[in-house]
């Protein structure tokens, strides 16, 4: 039995969780749920928005598949198939926590990307950028290449990541000075990502003598 | 490991003393017939009578506590007490039961703080879960409150009405486990 439940049950409590994705934009459970449900609401986003079905049937169709219809499904059918019509899948991106206090079991975070309310990846980077601003380091590869990716598809992407980092600068950095004394250990300037992609050197290779 | 085979004779005597006094046999041994007089004799033989109706009335009746412990199948037990070094070899010395070390320690780059690789910093998501309750908060209605012209109406409709230690405790959520804010890198 996955996790622990009948076919009855899990059914139940997937249906639970990719309803409550759709309406909260973010979800906080074990992670294998998070990996399971991630499944699911990939696949319910790409088949609505390739749907050749007239508009009432796709609803009725919806309606069998999630749960607190009224608010989801007009949001997965409008809002979620307009804001991810440029991209062919990865709508959602699961980040690992620390195991729960009390069971220990392992946690993590599904969370539908591009959403303008509570990404989490989205802060953390912000707050990452804030920091090295407030120490007046540049950034490092990572974070750049962390800063492009997550600004690759959103709408007005620029704008909002340069609010937060004020945002983030406001609040989270206001007294404390302790978090500010730690400076980024660099080993290197690529910070352990491609190191073998990045530190090489081009040889033209040798042109054949003609005949 | 070995065993030896030993009856329930512990829970007999548990046994005897719930029971009725009467249906239990007595244990003592009887003198002969012709040295007994002819009183005794007769109630011997009610005796006997009513032990053996009991034992063919003993497999009918499923109800109430069983004459003999499993109606005396006898069963297996270690012979011998398990000592401490074999029960401390067995429940600790595994490798597979103790704690392991972390090796995958990074930092936060948010904070920097230590942080296990490929996870985020607990600190920091609290950080930031608590910045967007606060934010919602102000975005939802305020809660309704009842309002009193006269304040001696309220003291008469809540009288009393006084935080008590658990409630106090309640409220602040002190019964929570909270998580240690992560070490701070030493340089």
């Amino acid at each position: 039995m996955p996790l622990g439940r009948t076919a009855k049950h899990l059914g139940h409590t997937m249906r639970n969780l990719v309803s409550s994705l759709i309406e909260h934009e973010s979800v906080t459970t074990t992670l294998p749920k998070a990996k399971m449900a991630q499944g699911m609401i990939d696949n319910m986003i790409v088949k609505t928005k390739k749907s050749t079905l007239p508009a009432n049937a796709l609803k009725s169709k919806l309606y069998g598949e999630l749960y607190n219809q009224e608010k989801t499904v007009p949001k997965l059918m409008n809002e979620l198939t307009e804001r991810y019509k440029d991209r062919n899948g990865g709508f959602t991106r699961i980040l690992k926590l620390e195991p729960r206090i009390g069971d220990n079991a392992p946690q993590a975070i599904l969370e539908l990307v591009d959403n303008g309310e509570r990404e989490m990846k989205f802060w953390y980077i912000a707050k990452t950028v804030a920091r090295l601003e407030l120490q007046g380091q540049p950034l490092d590869d990572l974070t750049e290449k962390n800063v492009r990716d997550l600004l690759l598809y959103r709408k007005d992407g620029d704008e909002e990541f340069r609010r937060t980092v004020e945002l983030c600068k406001k609040e989270f950095f206001d007294d404390s000075e302790e978090e500010l004394k730690n400076l980024p250990r660099m080993k290197s300037n690529t910070n352990g990502f491609h190191r073998t992609f990045r530190n090489y050197k081009v040889v033209p290779r040798e042109e054949k003598p003609k005949e | 490991m070995s065993f030896a085979v030993r009856s329930g004779a512990g829970l007999i005597s548990v046994g005897q003393s719930l029971l009725p006094r009467l249906s239990i046999p007595s244990l003592s041994i009887p003198l002969p017939s012709f040295l007994q007089p002819r009183q005794k004799q007769a109630e011997d033989v009610e005796k006997q009578e009513k032990l053996r109706q009991l034992a063919q009335e003993l497999p009918n009746t499923r109800s109430g506590i069983p004459f003999f412990h499993d109606n005396g199948i006898l069963l297996a037990a270690p012979k011998k007490k398990t000592s401490h070094m074999k029960r401390r070899q067995r429940l600790y010395a595994p490798g597979s039961k103790q704690i392991k070390l972390k090796n995958n320690l990074n930092r936060c780059p948010a904070c920097g703080h230590y942080k296990r690789s490929h996870f985020l910093c607990m600190h920091c998501v609290s950080e930031i879960q608590q910045y967007w309750k606060q934010r919602d908060v102000k975005l939802q209605p305020e809660p309704f409150k009842e309002e009193f012209t006269n304040p001696q109406d309220e003291e008469v409709l809540y009288p009393g009405k006084t935080e008590r230690m658990y409630e106090r405790k309640l409220r602040r959520k002190e019964y929570l486990v909270k998580r240690p804010k992560t070490l701070p890198v030493e340089h």
